[in-house]
């Protein structure tokens, strides 16, 4: 694995720089500002769902959170974090736990395959891979928990839901990618 | 070319064998007894609740701070809507005290006049005594009027065609004219002690000078009929139908006519020097229940002064 994946892109590797010692440096800053994103999207799942909600359709921060993770990381485990971001989902989800952390494997597996064949850098390219990632996760969580009997409601509504869910978090996945964006620009630009 | 390609798929060995890890944990998981799902979802709403209490606290904050913007602008909107009305009330209020100038110059303008006149005019409210309130009065022997001229009381005073609750006790006279508002009802005929009857325009024998658009002078009378005939209007005259029938300015004494109906019907014999007018009163036939009664007076300040002029004489 070589270190510069570490540094959000492919074009990141800063020339003299002792990359070792920042990875030392930066993966325990980074694991503390993950756990701090992923307990504030869980704390707003389950605290603000009446502020967030449109209709029936909320956002799922913690699926984006962890999209995002896989579309941002370069590492080719990075799915593995993307699949304890759902299980913290499963935890404070009614119904079977698990469910959510193993369509998110499976997805974020397929992402960081799909991101070596397919750039993924342009914002859009990013925007339109949260709402088909989230559609189908959300899609799969939902019909499989239909085929478990913990959600009872009809086959069409769910994948209509599912769409809604992938539509609301690709809307809130803009500002979160364009923030992300001028962050990693920097790296992208300097020329030392 | 072949070497890579093995160095490739050596690396996402580890992912794969990562992944179906991950997969099989999520199966163990999905069939985990639900009892310890239960006590696993504890943990992590235990460890959720400081950040839930800090969102509802945060919630509540920023409800009190909307509700505190959104008070502020209205606010700011009320007392935008109030300054507009105080100032819009500020402009009626200057246009009413100009109105109230102006009313006071013409009553003072009035006032002036009055006390240079000789003639005075008082008006009194008297109710209209119905049926069965002239039948009370009879039978305790207080309708007396029309005794002064030695008629039959009761006769008169039951089937006069209007008799009202006020008479010498406020020093009415035959001739006093009654109005309803501006309009002209009829005058008094008779006066008793405390009632008077009253002679509608329509009735037989009431007759009285009146101006017809302002210029024409005739005569009306009543006919007893629901309309009234104005007689003694040269054709010559300009008359018409709709005209307003007034008191004649000249031969009274208020400063401004009073009306006593509409002009309905114009005729004109052939080879007649005089019109055949017809009029509408302006007070309904069934009258009204209170009506006014003009009274003429001296003027007392001219009289005082006569006097003070005849002393030093």
């Amino acid at each position: 694995m070589s270190s510069r994946r570490w540094y959000g892109g492919t074009n990141g590797t800063v020339p003299g720089v002792d990359v070792g010692r920042e990875r030392i440096l930066r993966t325990p800053m980074r694991l503390l500002i993950l756990t701090l994103i992923v307990y504030t999207a869980a704390v707003t799942e389950t605290s603000l769902v009446d502020v967030t909600r449109i209709g029936h359709v909320t956002p799922d921060l913690l699926a984006l959170t962890a999209i995002v993770y896989v579309l941002m990381a370069n590492h080719p485990s990075a799915f593995v974090v993307s699949g304890l971001i759902a299980l913290v989902g499963d935890l404070i989800a009614p119904g079977h736990l698990g469910v959510g952390m193993g369509w998110m494997l499976l997805l974020g597996f397929g992402l960081t395959r799909l991101k070596r064949h397919v750039p993924l850098e342009h914002l859009a390219a990013q925007v339109f891979a949260v709402l088909a990632a989230v559609s189908v996760w959300a899609a799969a969580v939902g019909l499989t928990g239909r085929v478990l009997g913990d959600v009872s409601l009809p086959w069409l509504t769910i994948v209509a839901r599912s769409a809604g869910v992938g539509l609301y978090t690709a809307g809130v996945a803009v500002p979160v990618l364009m923030i992300l964006g001028w962050i990693h620009e920097p790296h992208l630009t300097t020329d030392y | 070319m072949k070497g890579k390609g093995r160095r490739e798929r050596r690396g996402w060995a580890t992912p794969v064998a990562t992944l179906v890890a991950g997969l099989l944990l999520a199966i163990v998981l999905a069939m985990m007894p639900v009892r310890w799902a239960a006590s696993l979802r504890g943990v992590a709403a235990a460890v959720l609740r400081p950040g839930q209490q800090a969102a509802l606290v945060l919630c509540r904050c920023t409800d009190r701070a909307v509700g505190w913007t959104k008070s502020h602008f209205q606010s700011a909107a009320r007392l935008a809507e109030v300054e507009e009305e105080l100032k819009w009330l500020k402009q009626a209020n200057r246009h009413l005290a100009a109105e109230l100038a102006a009313v006071r110059s013409q009553a003072a303008a009035a006032a002036g006049s009055d006390d240079q006149q000789l003639l005075l005019v008082d008006s009194v409210e008297a109710n209209v005594l119905g049926r069965q309130a002239r039948a009370f009065l009879v039978r305790r022997h207080l309708l007396d009027v029309g005794s002064r001229t030695g008629i039959q009381t009761d006769a008169l005073a039951v089937d006069a065609p209007v008799v009202i609750d006020r008479g010498n006790d406020t020093k009415f006279k035959p001739f006093n004219v009654v109005v309803s508002g501006r309009r002209v009802g009829g005058k008094i005929v008779e006066v008793g002690p405390v009632t008077s009857v009253v002679q509608p325009v329509t009735e037989p024998g009431f007759r009285e000078v009146v101006q017809i658009a302002g210029a024409a002078q005739g005569i009306l009378e009543g006919a007893g009929e629901p309309l009234c005939r104005i007689r003694r209007v040269e054709v010559t005259e300009p008359i018409a139908v709709g005209d307003e029938v007034t008191t004649a300015t000249g031969c009274g004494v208020l400063p401004t006519p009073l009306l006593f109906g509409k002009i309905v019907r114009v005729d004109r014999r052939v080879g007649a020097a005089y019109w055949d007018i017809w009029m509408q009163p302006a007070v309904a036939p069934e009258g009204p229940r209170r009506v006014a009664v003009l009274r003429i007076e001296l003027n007392p300040l001219r009289m005082a002064e006569e006097k003070r002029l005849g002393i030093k004489d």
